[in-house]
């Protein structure tokens, strides 16, 4: 009896293993599908940008010029080479500008959902595997959030606790995590019972040991699929609530705050809101591809069909 | 079935005296309401006057108490803005945020569900790329930069439509057009998914073999099916309208909404009228859930017989 608990085990860390090695399979996967390689390669080069912004942008994104405000593109008559995407209301650099937003709004995004992830993960992994009184509260929490309208009470707070980059993360992540917790929890339900975590129990892991090494390995395709639809709805939020004047303040750069600082002059000066609206959408768009691609990838029903 | 319905009617219960006690907490516990109501430079002793006369110097749970009590009869105070009870003036623009969210879920589901339908049923199909594109577009589509687009193209370059105001039907064009684009890609989504989903189920190879033209099998039997995953959706798609998408459309295109209005009780910091509001959006987002909820007792057998 416990040989064979013991030899379901050992099958379940080896499935766990090939599926480590497999990252190469599911890359070449990645390659066999144009949109999600062009998706992919987009991310990645805003990672380059968010991280190399200091070096990459060609002025100080806060430093002003009153003589050379509101110079369009260098493609469009009036502009010139110097400002390749024009200039602001102030004469800023905008791309310059856009640089530190595409770093402002990515960190904003990595940072609510890595921070919304690990709560929402250990409290749904909790709630899914003591049950009782522990789930019983977490669950009624998790719904009560969910059905209250978000952006509503995203602004609410906002405007009382004050704008700011930290108070964004802080209000993103209060927003994000019980969807993290409902996807985990739901998982641990279902694997609770199964057989290699009851081997597990039987040749006396300790519970700690069994969830980390045994629930979490399952957990991880669904949640890192669920994480990178999150960084994309983090980003929108955050763009809204900028946009609002409820998020990351002037002199910062941040995409929403540009498109709000340019809405006025829509008529005369496009470029200031088109600009860094069109970040927004192609970062989103590309998030959201790539994790159409994560989700079938990594579900092992659907790779076949790839 | 009755049972269902009363505990509904106690969650919406408790979930708008939720949203009244979060609002409460942010603006009188960690906001400081005096200090928004007075100039920043106002000296400490006729702070601590206001204080005095308003009660905001009595104890959190006595204040809560106070506030929770007569927000329950609808009193939230007088605007600080208007000067008059602060509920009436919320009230007020509910109707345009209604005829603007109705017609835009007329439109999304009336364009959505054929897309999905057809989509669904030709998969890999010219159809199914431009539902695919329409459902990622739609959820990676960033309001603040669809709106100032929506204007630039229809308003200031075709000059087809006014840029923004409140009246006649042209004003209501690109607010209806913005607004059901998210909508209209989730609703795309989930009807392609539920209409692959129904069409391996055997019922539908039965209706096949009996010799049923495809016509008659797909309105008679899969749409009913095929449709219930499609109505919860559009209603939770319909609380996002007036909860959230709305509230920056009716920003960008001047549409004196509840959205708006709670935009402007945010910025000109009315307290009073930002709680009133606040609790009209959670009401009607209380209520539409309900009517969901009905609808779906009403078409599905399953749950009326139960």
């Amino acid at each position: 009896m416990t040989t064979e608990l013991a030899s379901d085990d050992v099958t379940q860390a080896r499935f766990v293993n090939v599926r480590y090695k497999d990252l190469y399979k599911l890359l070449r996967t990645l390659f066999h599908d144009p949109f999600s390689t062009t998706a992919a390669i987009i991310l990645i080069v805003l990672v380059i940008i968010a991280i190399a912004a200091p070096v990459l942008s060609p002025f100080d994104p806060t430093a002003q010029s009153l003589l050379r405000r509101l110079t369009p593109p260098a493609w469009v008559e009036g502009g010139s080479e110097a400002n390749l995407l024009g200039t602001d209301l102030l004469g800023r650099d905008m791309l310059s500008r856009i640089i530190y937003g595409t770093r402002m709004s990515l960190m904003i995004g990595v940072v609510v959902v890595v921070v919304a992830g690990i709560i929402g993960t250990i409290i749904g992994m909790l709630a899914g595997y003591l049950g009782g009184r522990f789930d019983a509260i977490a669950m009624r929490f998790i719904d009560f959030q969910t059905a209250i309208p978000y952006f509503l009470l995203a602004m609410t707070i906002m405007a009382a606790i004050g704008p700011g980059a930290r108070n964004l993360i802080i209000v993103l992540s209060l927003g994000s995590w019980v969807i993290f917790a409902r996807l985990a929890r739901g998982t641990m339900l279902s694997i609770r019972h199964a057989v290699y975590i009851e081997a597990a129990r039987v040749t006396g892991g300790s519970e700690y040991w069994i969830l980390v090494r045994h629930a979490l390995p399952n957990l991880t395709s669904t949640i890192v699929t669920l994480a990178t639809l999150e960084l994309s709805r983090a980003i929108l939020t955050e763009a809204g609530l900028s946009f609002l004047g409820l998020g990351v303040q002037p002199p910062n750069s941040a995409w929403g705050l540009m498109v709000a600082e340019g809405h006025d002059y829509i008529s005369t000066a496009n470029w200031l809101s088109t600009f860094p609206g069109l970040m927004v959408m192609i970062t989103t768009l590309s998030i959201n591809v790539f994790a159409t691609w994560l989700r079938k990838a990594t579900d092992p029903v659907q790779r076949g069909r790839m | 079935m009755l049972r269902l319905l009363l505990k509904r009617t106690v969650h919406s219960f408790f979930l708008i005296t939720a949203v009244v006690s979060v609002v409460f907490l942010t603006t009188f516990v960690i906001g400081d309401p005096v200090r928004a109501l007075l100039p920043a430079e106002t000296p400490e002793e006729i702070v601590e006057q206001y204080r005095e006369e308003r009660g905001f110097n009595r104890p959190v749970l006595i204040q809560y108490v106070d506030y929770m009590s007569h927000a329950f009869v609808g009193d939230f105070g007088d605007s600080w803005w208007q000067r008059t009870p602060a509920l009436p003036i919320a009230l007020r623009p509910l109707p345009a945020t209604f005829q603007l969210g109705i017609f835009a879920m007329t439109l999304a589901i009336s364009l959505g569900i054929p897309i999905g339908v057809y989509a669904g049923m030709k998969p890999g199909s010219w159809a199914d790329r431009l539902a695919t594109v329409t459902s990622l577009l739609g959820v990676s589509m960033p309001l603040i930069w669809l709106c100032p687009m929506l204007a630039f193209i229809f308003a200031v370059t075709l000059g087809l439509l006014p840029t923004a105001g409140y009246g006649s039907w042209q004003h209501m064009v690109l607010p209806t057009i913005a607004l059901a684009a998210l909508p209209l890609g989730r609703i795309v989504q989930i009807t392609r998914a539920s209409i692959i989903d129904e069409l391996v189920k055997q019922y539908v190879t039965t209706a096949r073999a009996k010799g049923l033209p495809n016509r008659r099998v797909l309105v008679q039997h899969v749409l009913r099916n095929a449709l219930l995953p499609v109505i919860t959706v559009s209603g939770w798609e319909f609380v996002l309208v007036v909860s959230g998408y709305t509230i920056i459309v009716e920003a960008v295109f001047g549409w004196p909404g509840v959205g708006w209005m709670l935009f402007s009780a945010i910025r000109i910091r009315d307290v009073p009228l930002l709680a009133a509001t606040a609790f009209v959006i959670a009401v009607v987002v209380v209520v539409i859930n309900f009517a969901i909820d009905i609808l779906y007792i009403i078409v599905n057998p399953l749950i009326r017989y139960e």
